[in-house]
């Protein structure tokens, strides 16, 4: 599979520390063994997704700067599908064991939660067979509680109960995502569990609504 | 948010246990919101870590002069070292591991950008984790730790961390004493020790 990194012909592969290759790692030797464990058991490591396959590098100053061949597909999942192929050949040229995803990277929203729920289960079956096929495996998974407008708020710390109830289920269905995939953790990430102003807040009362979040999923 | 619940490990780990979750969670300690709190990536990783709840780690850098989240590939040896010898002595991040959760700058345009950003990243780890072993098994730095706090183990300080004497009775041992004798903490000679396993 060559498709969307043809410039990287094959596997990028240990050469030692005196390698000039610029595609080729000079300590990273996968199964070296460093006391009773080798290189990839230590370290673990995992591609983001969000940032590897979705970032288009938009910055506060500027809009897209990288013209992704993956991203080009004008039907959402489509995009998100293409997304998938280029992520798995990524992986393996890469020879990385594990990767990580927000809901919302994998699959994109539709219009209704509901329809954002088909869009990510039929994602998951996608990526179920692609780790399949690779052995490549899901470190953990996580829900998007931030990127969407609704959030501008917060998510469990939301002063909307209809909000906090949204993100539950959403999170609920990351849960099962993650589980469907085998993912070895799951991650929460509060970066709109917070606040601007006393003014407006009160602020026991949101740590309460974020403990009572986490209680409720697990 | 200007203020965020979960804004370092201390804060989170407060959170967890006043809301009776400690048992339940692990922290992911990011590299970038370590110094965004204004502290470093070592000192959260060894705040989650001394709790018993280093579950899993977001390996990425910031910049110091910029105050956004910049989410830059780990290039930075020192810091990368620090992280793998707190993570060797936990035995491990499993099930946890290294997650780059960052991205290559908005001139970086080509696909094969990713790949080179990769490989900088996992190099950076892999020799760290050479590094970070070496210094472990050579036991320079833990034996001299192990010495710079030897006097409670044995005596009054052994006494005070059983919590057999109060401070009546240190008071008693104190005026009994002469003057404590200063002992150097020979933080520049323990900076040479671990740059000479660097270079």
């Amino acid at each position: 599979m060559s498709k969307y990194f043809p410039a990287v012909a094959k596997q990028i592969q240990y050469e030692g520390k005196d390698s000039k290759n610029p595609l080729a790692f000079r300590y990273y030797n996968k199964n070296q063994k460093v006391g009773s464990k080798t290189m990839a058991e230590h370290l673990r490591f995992a591609v983001a997704w969000w940032h590897t396959f979705m970032g288009d590098g938009t910055d506060m100053f500027g809009g897209t700067s990288f013209q992704r061949e993956w991203r080009k597909a004008s039907n959402p999942m489509d995009r998100a599908k293409k997304t998938m192929e280029a992520a798995f050949e990524f992986f393996q040229k890469l020879g990385v064991d594990y990767y990580c995803f927000h809901d919302r990277d994998i699959a994109p929203e539709g219009d209704s939660f509901a329809k954002s729920c088909k869009n990510l289960e039929t994602m998951v079956e996608m990526a179920k067979k692609l780790q399949k096929e690779t052995g490549v495996k899901l470190l953990w998974g996580t829900a998007n509680l931030f990127g969407n407008a609704i959030y501008t708020q917060g998510a469990a710390t939301n002063p909307d109960a209809h909000i906090m109830a949204t993100a539950a289920a959403q999170v609920k269905n990351a849960i099962d995502a993650t589980k469907e995939l085998g993912g070895e953790n799951y991650v929460f990430w509060g970066g709109r569990e917070g606040y601007e102003t006393l003014l407006n807040t009160d602020l026991k009362k949101e740590q309460e609504k974020l403990a009572r979040f986490l209680h409720m999923a697990f | 948010m200007k203020h965020q619940y979960d804004s370092d490990a201390a804060t989170t780990l407060y959170f967890l246990k006043e809301y009776d979750l400690i048992d339940e969670f692990k922290l992911n300690i990011e590299a970038n919101h370590a110094t965004l709190a204004g502290s470093s990536f070592e000192h959260e990783l060894a705040v989650a870590s001394a709790a018993g709840k280093l579950g899993s780690v977001d390996a990425n850098r910031g910049d110091l002069l910029l105050g956004w989240d910049t989410d830059q590939f780990p290039t930075d040896i020192y810091s990368t070292t620090m992280a793998m010898m707190i993570i060797l002595n936990q035995n491990g991040l499993a099930p946890g591991g290294l997650n780059f959760d960052a991205h290559v700058r908005r001139s970086s345009i080509d696909p094969t950008d990713l790949f080179y950003a990769h490989i900088g990243g996992m190099d950076t780890f892999a020799k760290s984790l050479l590094i970070a072993h070496q210094i472990i098994e050579d036991k320079v730095l833990s034996k001299f730790v192990e010495e710079r706090y030897s006097s409670h183990t044995s005596g009054i300080g052994a006494q005070i961390m059983s919590g057999k004497v109060g401070l009546e009775e240190v008071e008693k041992w104190v005026l009994n004493e002469k003057n404590p004798v200063l002992q150097s903490a020979r933080q520049e000679m323990l900076e040479n020790i671990f740059n000479s396993y660097i270079f």
